[in-house]
């Protein structure tokens, strides 16, 4: 390790010049280099995330990543630092336009801070001097939380293990094994990455309806705490887990979805409610078309299932398998995702000033959005480190925020076996979390489970 | 590690199972995570703000307490207004110039009404006030650029926000709404000469702050 008085003055590398972003059409796509314009529109998925938060709440992720080693907090902030130039749509904070918000770079890169409180606090949005994320530390933890309308899951998970890279690199571990694994923290920015892929692969006239029938709402019961989120991780080994899938010919998504509706379906009132019981699967769409965005290019897919009296797991397995496949298609996908850019093309759209916009945004995601599903799940995925990374690191994280429309969230990430399976809610009750990690245990599946309180 | 005997599931680093509750042994909190507090921070905003609060609701008491006059309704409107005309800017994350906008609209809002309460709406408050509160507001934004509390590159929009309502108030004068043009006309003078400046000094960077606040 380095010693602290060497890293003291903080590296800031000179402004890259300005250039216009273009992104000419050619098979392989060109790629430019030192592009960093002086602001950026919300890409479209993105949109919609300052139009629906309020005071008490916006839609905020963590990804975290545990070290073997306590974290040394002035070689973060230094690591932090130099990324700056490296992600430019990530160092940005948002203001209001007069027809569309759009992010503009924010002065400061001072967010990083010892964790205090509950993860996943809404974000301080207008505030001019910092960006829309902090990055946590606690003990041997670095965790990134960032407001959605920045990237998703994939572009913060990149930005995060290129700063813990980084940060390694400055105390003096040689990553230089990272190449393709890790971006390369000293690399120019390209306009690639910067893109808005919805926009790239929109296609006209292929629109889908997005009506679906209201889905049951779990109503859970609040802790009255500020910032209170219940975190609930299950860790266990995908070898075990993919023994009941293959017994059952499912994905382990499918499986883990299945699964969280059975719990929702248990935890529910006796007088059940006749709406399905829906979960909204996130679903990253540079599986299906390719692109080298770092900001939001995902999409959701609702999959669920009416109950009835006595609903078990092999009664939902098909039913899920069924819907997540077909959801998945990509022609699907993007017809779906058209829908959307084909709203955000529409003149009367565009042409309204944005207080009109953000009203109909609430609306809209209202009736189209949140009352659609009755919780979310997102499986992240195996993630890879180089192996020089991968030695000074013990394990990840994802936890959903949650919004207080839905109560709950699930998200799941892994590491080499392990998987990590992370439960978000806005109450102290664990019914629903105590059903999943038993019937998982039951199933043959070894559960090691841990909790923020 | 213990084992919770109710569900099955090891526990590694909580003393009670975070599934069922029950105690498993250990320390009492978790090892993975803080003990979490909620920071209470004694600024200067929120001393201030306590205090314009004890103001109206004193002044509310007080004239209900001597019998209703209803002086404390124009207390309480004038601490509302000193607030957010003078402390919000200051303490405020937002760009400077919106700030200047809320005053402008305020402001103006208060001597419409003024005017129509006590004058019977003798349009005063459009001949003289909003003028000469534009006429302010865009002086303010330029001190305010120059002791680099606002950014140059991001003026001009409240400028020609403000000259914009000044156009209209020099519309409203043309077509005999109100009689007295002469303060609109020249704050119309002073906001397009500062606009013209910007565009000199500022070349691009003026149109570019255009495009990003209007893009479509």
């Amino acid at each position: 390790m380095k010693n602290e008085k060497e890293v003291k003055e903080p590296k800031v590398r000179p402004a890259k010049p300005e250039k216009a972003l273009k992104i000419k059409k050619e098979k392989e796509p060109s790629v430019k280099r030192n592009v960093a314009p002086v602001w950026y529109s919300l890409d479209n998925a993105a949109k919609i995330y300052p139009a629906t938060r309020n005071n008490d709440w916006n839609a905020t992720f963590r990804v975290a990543i545990t070290l073997n080693e306590d974290v040394n907090p002035i070689l973060l902030r230094q690591a932090l630092e130099d990324l700056r130039p490296r992600f430019p749509t990530f160092f940005v904070q948002l203001r209001s336009g007069f027809y569309w918000y759009y992010f503009e770079p924010a002065i400061s890169s001072d967010v990083v801070e010892e964790e205090f409180t509950y993860p996943c606090r809404p974000m301080t949005i207008g505030d001019r001097d910092k960006p829309l994320f902090r990055v946590i530390y606690y003990k041997k933890r670095i965790s990134l939380e960032i407001f959605h309308a920045i990237c998703d899951g994939f572009g913060a998970l990149t930005f995060l293990k290129t700063l813990v890279g980084h940060y390694l690199e400055l105390s003096g571990v040689d990553i230089s094994d990272a190449n393709g694994i890790i971006l390369n923290s000293k690399d120019d920015p390209n306009s690639l990455e910067m893109e808005d892929s919805f926009l790239k692969y929109y296609k006209k006239n292929i629109e889908s309806s997005r009506k679906e029938p209201k889905a049951y709402n779990l109503n859970v019961t609040k802790e009255q705490k500020k910032d209170y989120l219940r975190v609930i991780s299950g860790s266990f080994s995908i070898e075990q887990i993919k023994k009941i899938t293959h017994e059952r010919d499912v994905t382990i998504t499918q499986l883990l979805t299945s699964l969280y509706i059975l719990a929702i379906f248990n935890d529910m009132p006796v007088e059940r409610s006749q709406k399905p019981i829906r979960i909204s699967v996130p679903v990253n769409l540079r599986k299906f078309f390719k692109t080298s965005t770092l900001r939001n290019f995902s999409l959701y897919v609702n999959v669920g299932v009416v109950p009835n009296d006595n609903l078990t797991l092999d009664e939902i397995l098909p039913q899920v398998k069924t819907q997540l496949t077909a959801g998945l298609k990509k022609e699907v996908l993007q017809s779906r995702f058209s829908t959307n850019v084909a709203s955000e093309k529409n003149i009367a759209l565009r042409l309204a000033p944005l207080f009109i916009k953000n009203y109909a945004l609430k609306i809209a995601n209202s009736l189209v959005g949140t009352s659609l599903f009755t919780s979310a799940f997102s499986n992240f995925g195996s993630v890879e480190f180089p192996p020089s990374m991968r030695e000074h690191i013990h394990d990840v994280n994802f936890i959903l925020g949650v919004s207080p429309t839905s109560g709950m969230n699930m998200a799941a990430i892994s590491l080499d076996d392990q998987m990590k399976v992370t439960f978000s809610s806005l109450s102290g009750v664990s019914n629903i979390q105590a059903f999943f990690f038993r019937y998982l245990q039951d199933l043959g599946v070894d559960v090691e489970v841990e909790s923020n309180v | 590690m213990s084992k919770c005997q109710n569900c099955g599931v090891k526990v590694a680093n909580n003393s009670n199972c975070p599934l069922c509750g029950k105690y498993l042994g250990g320390d009492i909190r978790s090892t993975l995570y803080p003990s979490y507090f909620e920071k209470h921070t004694l600024s200067a905003k929120r001393i201030l703000r306590f205090i314009f609060w004890l103001i109206v609701i004193l002044s509310v008491f007080l004239d209900l307490f001597i019998g209703f006059e209803g002086w404390s309704i124009t207390v309480s409107i004038a601490a509302i207004l000193i607030w957010i005309i003078i402390f919000k800017p200051i303490f405020g994350k937002r760009a400077f110039g919106v700030y200047a906008m809320y005053d402008v609209v305020s402001l103006s809002a208060l001597s419409l009404w003024i005017d129509y309460k006590y004058s019977g709406m003798v349009l005063w408050s459009v001949d003289y006030v909003i003028s000469a509160i534009i006429g302010v507001a865009i002086t303010v934004i330029l001190i305010s650029a120059t002791i680099r509390k606002n950014k140059w590159s991001e003026v001009n929009v409240y400028l020609i926000s403000l000259a914009f309502m000044n156009l209209i108030i020099l519309i409203l004068g043309w077509t005999n709404v109100h009689t007295y043009n002469g303060l609109a006309l020249i704050i119309a003078v002073y906001s397009v000469i500062t606009i013209i400046a910007m565009r000199y000094f500022l070349k691009k960077a003026f149109y570019a702050e255009l495009k990003r606040v209007f893009h479509l």
